[in-house]
């Protein structure tokens, strides 16, 4: 379920992707470019079903680090590499939930997304990427701002700007993103 | 009634999509279809990643990544290893076999590892005296270590709680060694005797006359313990206790303060340290310029013990790494002149395994053909924590007298076109002109700063000299506008923007000149990469390996990181001098040879050229007082780049 959402989304980079699997499973030190490849997607995806960011990031971890360990089990099966971290995020937020559930019978389980969400996801993932290549000044303005959660007076303190330049380095910043999505996807 | 701005307009609308944790688009407030169109956008942007998230998270992988790739790891490695406690003593001696077979005879030791190196030298040894490990190593005086005759005695003890005092000076003394302090009971309540052995190492022995004390060490009877001499024991004991998570057990304070004797634990070792006393030969590293006895200290996280003793004040004289011989080490130098290994066991290698490590990178390090080897060592030092002293004689790494706002490595481009490359500089990359004269050759000598970097660039006019364009590795905030602005300047396109896998956005251009600028934006954070600055010099040389070992050896230059294809071509090399680093790939297609000329802030210019000279540099001036407030010389290395070192040692300059 996860994998065809995401076969249809990504089919040209197949033999590239195969490619860094099987270099990682050989030699370890290799699954640094995948998690660069793939770090946006995973995160994506958990933060928007779990909202929480400190769980967020503690979900985050978990998935490299589970899919680190098994990656000498990962069968090549023309599955991209990216459903199957994305079904170790599944799996592992089912478990907290239904841990949480006994804890707290008062809640339902929430029941797994459907297929469609993915390409929100997606968009999500192509958006954080955009922002890393922000000029320097708007990049760190919107991550204080959307990462950090800082107001604009908390930002102009720690940048020593004033509160109108960190408020149009914002505009700026959300500007850009929206040219260069547009550009990537119009 | 004043119009709000867009952008206030903006903020607003972001405000309300962060005060609540589910705004959908739908509920946006209303807006002009612009707006509204950027608040969307604010919406999927709340669970943007934190920056240091991803990185953080990407070092616990690769950590995670590199022991799984050691064979044979059982999923626990103890982070001390079996046998071991929190402190070891480690000796630097001349004759390290010699002293192997000595201790044996004279305290009953045994040998458990011994790593000779190509030359006869052990490089390390393990023995088992009493209940403790000590390590020892043969005098290497090109990694900074020296023996008790070449640093003129110890301010190390290396102090036993023993059954039968008598009997251990006995023996040794059969042995040879020589009793400094016959044994006798002391005042103090300890029956005690005190030796040196025939390589200069001082031991004391004590048994304790009353039981409550006997009953408080029986536990560490048998086990070596360092004692320290510090020129300020209170201060001692403070820095100890924050940068070790030491504990104070007892201290014993002259009248004046001065500590006649204290005692500490770190982790489940005892410590124990007094001031000096010259009258008994109690003398501290800083009086004796150095100490042949590094403290090795095995602890559960080294990074973060390393990172707290440097926040305390320990100077780093090799900053923390994995070794080949299965451990993550740093090694630190104390305020008071001690030095220790901080170190984190983190993988079991047999004593076969560790020396075939060795050979292929001694292999390695002599530039023999090798293409195999394990390449994940290429970047671990040679320095096994053998490397144990400081040599007071060696010129120090740390480069002081470099005048403010430069680095170790600046750059010095010359060109006959010197003052039209300096406009291009100021046009491109927003070079700040800081100074403009004539130099010694009757050309234009100038110096900007760009970003947190200088360079000088000197030729034109009267100057006949060789003009050598440079490569420069130039990180900034936007690729592609520099870049543009660079070809409207008249430079030539070598590469147009790409994005590389390495993590950064990059472009080439050749300058009017014919230097190259490699124009970058990292990916993350910071434009720039940790550790690099704005200016990085960028070499071509054919082979790279021999280039990072003149500069080893003539610069105590450290290689930071080395990436060679399955044929041993070197692709990247980064290899740090100072605060600097200088980077390298071998020379292909485009990118072909630079000689290069350096300009290097050094603490002392004439031994510096003097080592650079040694290393296999030839002179190009001797050294000598400049008007413009710089001692230096230059010397051009077997690679044709030109290196002048330099101390400051005057302000005349006006900037």
């Amino acid at each position: 379920m996860v994998a065809r959402g995401l076969a249809l989304k990504a089919p040209g980079r197949e033999a590239e992707e195969r490619f860094l699997v099987e270099a990682a499973q050989r030699d370890p030190a290799k699954f640094a470019e995948l998690y660069e490849s793939n770090f946006e997607r995973v995160y994506a995806y958990i933060g928007w079903r779990v909202r929480d960011r400190e769980e967020t990031e503690d979900l985050t971890s978990e998935v490299f680090h589970r899919a680190l360990a098994s990656l000498p089990r990962f069968e090549w099966r023309g599955v991209p590499f990216a459903a199957w971290l994305l079904k170790i995020a599944a799996n592992l937020i089912t478990d907290r939930r239904k841990r949480q559930h006994y804890a707290n019978t008062l809640d339902p389980v929430e029941e797994p997304p459907p297929d469609t969400s993915f390409e929100l996801v997606e968009h999500r993932t192509q958006l954080f990427r955009l922002v890393d290549r922000l000029p320097v000044d708007q990049r760190r303005v919107i991550v204080m701002r959307f990462a950090e959660q800082k107001s604009i007076r908390e930002i102009a303190r720690e940048l020593g700007r004033t509160e109108g330049a960190v408020k149009q380095l914002q505009f700026r910043g959300l500007q850009n993103l929206r040219a260069r999505w547009d550009e990537g996807n119009g | 009634m004043a119009k709000r701005s867009l952008s206030q307009q903006l903020d607003e609308l972001v405000d309300a999509v962060l005060a609540q944790p589910e705004v959908t688009e739908a509920a946006l407030p209303p807006a002009e279809p612009k707006l509204a169109a950027l608040a969307r956008l604010a919406t999927r942007l709340r669970g943007l990643p934190r920056q240091d998230f991803k990185a953080r998270l990407k070092t616990d992988l690769e950590r995670r990544a590199i022991m799984a790739t050691k064979p044979a790891v059982a999923t626990k490695v103890r982070p001390i290893p079996e046998g071991f406690r929190t402190v070891t003593p480690y000796l630097c001696v001349k004759d390290a076999a010699g002293a192997i077979e000595f201790y044996k005879k004279a305290f009953g030791g045994t040998e458990k590892l011994r790593l000779p190196m190509p030359d006869g030298r052990i490089g390390h040894a393990e023995m088992q005296i009493g209940k403790s490990q000590i390590m020892l190593s043969d005098e290497f005086p090109e990694y900074g270590t020296a023996s008790p005759p070449s640093v003129g005695g110890s301010p190390v003890d290396i102090h036993f709680y023993v059954e039968d005092v008598d009997l251990w000076c006995a023996r040794a003394i059969t042995a040879g060694a020589r009793a400094l302090v016959p044994v006798a009971d002391q005042d103090y309540g300890e029956r005690y005797g005190r030796l040196e052995d025939p390589f200069g190492h001082r031991w004391g022995f004590s048994t304790p006359l009353k039981e409550d004390r006997a009953q408080q060490v029986r536990e560490i009877y048998d086990v070596a313990t360092p004692y320290l001499v510090v020129a300020d024991g209170s201060k001692a004991i403070d820095f100890y206790k924050e940068a070790f998570a030491a504990t104070e057990l007892m201290r014993l304070a002259d009248p004046d303060g001065r500590i006649a004797h204290a005692e500490l634990t770190i982790g489940d070792s005892l410590v124990m340290l007094s001031g000096t006393a010259p009258e008994y030969g109690r003398l501290s590293p800083q009086s004796l310029g150095g100490t042949p006895v590094t403290i090795h200290l095995f602890v559960e996280d080294v990074d973060a013990v390393a990172n707290q003793a440097v926040a305390a004040g320990a100077k780093v004289l090799r900053p923390v790494q994995d070794q080949f011989y299965g451990e993550r080490s740093g090694r630190l130098e104390d305020p008071f002149g001690h030095v220790w290994i901080v170190s984190t066991h983190i993988e079991d290698v047999t004593p076969e395994e560790i020396r075939r490590r060795l050979d292929s990178f001694m292999n390695q390090q002599t530039g023999a053909t090798q293409t195999q080897g394990p390449t994940q060592y290429t970047e671990a030092t040679m320095e096994h924590p053998a490397a144990g002293v400081t040599r007071p004689e060696a010129p120090s790494k740390a480069l002081k007298p470099i005048p403010r706002g430069f680095q170790t490595v600046t750059p010095y481009l010359t060109a006959q076109q010197a003052p039209e490359l300096l406009d291009f500089l100021k046009g491109a990359f927003d070079a700040e002109e800081l100074l403009r004269t004539t130099g010694s050759a009757g050309g234009m000598h100038a110096e900007v700063r760009i970003g947190d970097s200088r360079l000088m660039i000197g030729g034109g006019g009267a100057w006949r000299g060789t003009p050598m364009p440079t490569a420069i590795h130039l990180y900034v905030t936007d690729t592609d506008a520099v870049y543009r602005h660079a070809l409207e300047l008249g430079a030539t396109s070598i590469h147009e923007p790409m994005d590389q896998n390495y993590g950064e956005r990059s472009a080439s251009v050749r300058d009017l000149a014919g230097n190259h600028w490699y124009i970058a934006t990292r990916f993350g954070p910071t434009h720039v990469p940790e550790g690099l600055h704005t200016v990085n010099v960028y070499l071509h040389p054919r082979s790279p390996a021999q280039v990072i070992d003149f500069m080893k050896q003539a610069f105590a230059a450290e290689e930071v990181a080395r990436y060679a294809g399955p044929d041993g071509t070197i692709h990247h090399a980064q290899v740090r001098i100072g605060d600097s680093v200088i980077e390298m790939g071998e020379a292909h297609g485009p990118y072909q040879p630079m000689p290069t000329m350096f300009y290097l802030y050094v603490d002392d210019a004439d031994a510096w050229y003097k080592r650079a000279l040694q290393a296999g540099a030839t002179s190009v001036s001797e050294p000598a007082d400049q008007p413009y407030g710089d001692r230096n010389a230059g010397v051009k290395d077997p690679f044709d780049n030109v290196w002048y070192v330099a101390s400051h040692i005057k302000d005349v300059r006006t900037s």
